[in-house]
């Protein structure tokens, strides 16, 4: 408490509430645009923090960070453009309610999600980080071998009601995942001499290609397409959901943050892994889990909850142990370095107000955005009733300037429209896009470990079930795996009765 | 074409491209072609659960909706142009003329309308990834 008094005193001063309002108006516009993630918002400030006193650099950075990760599903709501992986899921659900004119209220739900995943991993930050960061480290290459299964089991499950093709496209995403040098032997790998290729194939164009590209697509090839096509270009529903929506959403919401906060603090496990195993749960929860993707609220807050909480998950081994979650706590790092602050336990010893300040700027950052974002979502909504063929071009505009601008590659950008060509026809054809690039964000997490588990423990794969954290994921998959067919054999079993 | 029939042609195709990933990865060095070899498997089998489901018909066959070819044909041009142009004559030439295309020939607007979205879509654009974010957008001839 006597850190906490200090640091409060130092996010409410004018100067750091105005940081506070600059940082989360550019981090929720930088999370809102096709190929500007959270990472990019973080790391473009960074310069702008190097003549700030350090609260107010962390301050700003904390912002953005926080707020980029909630911007992501604005668009994806209203335009199905997430503008980050991390809001795949929120599409799902938040899209179809948008098409049906519930915008407004998608996006009240997220907004209130967010809100509520963000507040509740701080306060699991402030309380017991510690503690969590040693069970992180307790995560070996066997455990995370098989995290990454349970990851594409997850995603194959929900992104479609057909799951053969969900294994398909997870398994191209694969494939896809292996493309460029070998980490381990340096081999070249369907590289085809492109170097380009030699890091792999680049996640966000393809992305963008498959959600924003194909979204334009979508919009604009159609004869009077657009978000609200054939519902008589009327917004209908309420602009913020009902509290009954609210209070039925509280465990979903609770059971995300937790999800979203334990995934957080596991190093490269990512925001989009946390969100689609919390839909999962909510789905499957759920007394009406057909709802799901086909405009449920209580989709949206699980997803939003999650990948929210997922913000103070990953700085709790970044500031405790100095180990970064993912690129942009690696970012994070580096900005808390130019200040002279080195990542570890001595920050909560020798630099012990500054964190802190950190940690409760985050909370006020949470509130901050929720308050523009509830104010915002009734203007925003507006978005859904222009023309598809108007949005269509400007939607393709900045998916081709943002993929162009993470790398300054021509190559990326036309690997970017020819993944819209292609998630344009996969959508049509049923396809679910979403495994596909899961299984190229978890492919090397998934590669790198399993060749290391194999290494360690010379080629036997009873190293799986021997490890007591290892073999309780290990019956999370044949859970994942087995509960959907029971689920399916009870139906049917109930049908025929 | 019924979606049973694409389903069918693209497991046929993508079959053969896992099939090609697991002959490769069986040829590669070490351990390297451990994992193409599983996921090319992996897609094998998917592909070959399609097959046996598209050919046993259990789900009723339906057809995936119309597209308007002369649209989508117009679009590509559209999107190839702006490629094109970007990298020849320039980013914030492609960007106008993309615009006012689109909008013009598939949003139908009006062409003061069209020019001066195009135009001040264009300047955002500007504004956003130039002047603030410094990013260096392909410049074509623009630059000499």
């Amino acid at each position: 408490m006597d850190v906490l008094l200090p640091a409060l005193g130092n996010v409410l001063t004018p100067m750091a509430l105005l940081t506070l309002l600059l940082g989360t108006l550019a981090g929720m516009t930088i999370g809102s645009l096709p190929g500007l993630s959270s990472t990019m918002g973080v790391a473009l400030c960074i310069p702008i923090t190097f003549n700030m006193p350090p609260e107010l650099a962390l301050i700003l950075l904390g912002a953005v960070y926080v707020s980029s990760v909630y911007g992501g599903s604005v668009t994806a709501i209203l335009l199905r453009t997430p503008g980050t992986d991390a809001s795949i899921a929120t599409a799902l659900d938040g899209y179809p309610l948008a098409t049906a004119g519930r915008g407004g209220e998608a996006l009240g739900m997220a907004t209130l999600a967010s809100l509520f995943g963000g507040l509740f991993s701080v306060v699991v930050l402030i309380a017991i980080a510690p503690p969590l960061s040693t069970v992180a480290l307790a995560f070996g290459p066997q455990e995370y071998t098989v995290l990454a299964i349970f990851g594409l089991v997850t995603i194959v499950g929900v992104a479609s009601d057909r799951p053969l093709k969900g294994v398909l496209s997870a398994a191209v995403g694969l494939v896809l995942a292996c493309v460029g040098l070998d980490a381990f032997t340096g081999v070249q790998r369907f590289t085809f001499g492109y170097s380009e290729l030699f890091e792999g194939v680049p996640l966000l164009p393809v992305l963008i290609g498959l959600f924003s590209v194909s979204q334009a697509f979508n919009l604009c090839v159609p004869e009077g397409g657009g978000v609200l096509a054939g519902k008589g270009q009327q917004l209908k529903g309420r602009r913020l959901p009902l509290w009954l929506d609210i209070r039925r959403s509280l465990r979903t919401l609770l059971r995300s943050s937790v999800i979203g906060s334990v995934v957080g603090i596991l190093p490269g496990a990512g925001t989009s892994i946390a969100s689609f195993i919390s839909y999962n749960e909510a789905r499957r929860h759920s007394p009406t889990p057909e709802r799901f993707g086909k405009g449920e609220l209580e989709g949206v807050a699980a997803s939003e909850s999650a990948n929210n909480a997922v913000t103070g998950g990953t700085l709790i081994p970044t500031l405790t142990l100095g180990i970064p979650g993912n690129a942009v706590t690696a970012v994070f790092v580096g900005g808390l370095t130019i200040h002279g602050m080195i990542p570890g336990p001595s920050l909560f010893t020798d630099h012990a107000e500054t964190t802190y300040t950190l940690i409760l700027s985050l909370l006020f950052a949470n509130v901050l955005f929720a308050v523009l974002g509830l104010w915002l979502c009734r203007y925003l909504v507006v978005v859904t009733k222009v023309p598809g063929a108007v949005l269509g071009p400007m939607i393709l505009v900045f998916s081709v300037i943002g993929t162009y601008a993470l790398r300054n590659e021509v190559f990326d950008v036309w690997l970017a429209v020819a993944f819209g060509v292609v998630g344009f026809f996969m959508e049509r054809w049923r396809y679910p896009g979403a495994p596909l690039v899961i299984a190229l964000i978890l492919g090397p997490i998934l590669e790198v470990n399993f060749r290391r588990s194999m290494q360690i423990s010379h080629w036997d794969l009873s190293t799986f079930f021997t490890r007591p954290l290892s073999m309780t994921l290990c019956l999370l998959v044949v859970l994942a795996l087995a509960y959907p067919l029971w689920n399916q054999w009870r139906r049917r079993r109930s049908a025929a009765h | 074409m019924t979606l049973d029939t694409i389903d069918r042609c693209v497991a046929v195709l993508v079959g053969a491209l896992c099939a090609a990933a697991v002959i490769t990865g069986l040829a590669m060095r070490g351990d390297a072609g451990v994992f193409p070899v599983i996921a090319g498997t992996l897609g094998l089998l998917a592909c070959a659960g399609i097959l046996l489901c598209t050919m046993r018909g259990r789900i009723p066959d339906e057809s995936p909706p119309a597209l308007p070819w002369p649209r989508f044909l117009v679009w590509c041009l559209c999107v190839l142009g702006l490629l094109g142009l970007m990298v020849t004559a320039g980013t914030f030439v492609a960007l106008p003329l993309f615009l006012l295309a689109s909008l013009r020939w598939l949003g139908h607007l009006r062409w003061p309308a069209a020019l001066v979205i195009a135009l001040a879509f264009s300047a955002v654009i500007y504004v956003v990834f130039v002047y603030l974010l410094s990013v260096p957008l392909p410049a074509g001839w623009l630059a000499g």
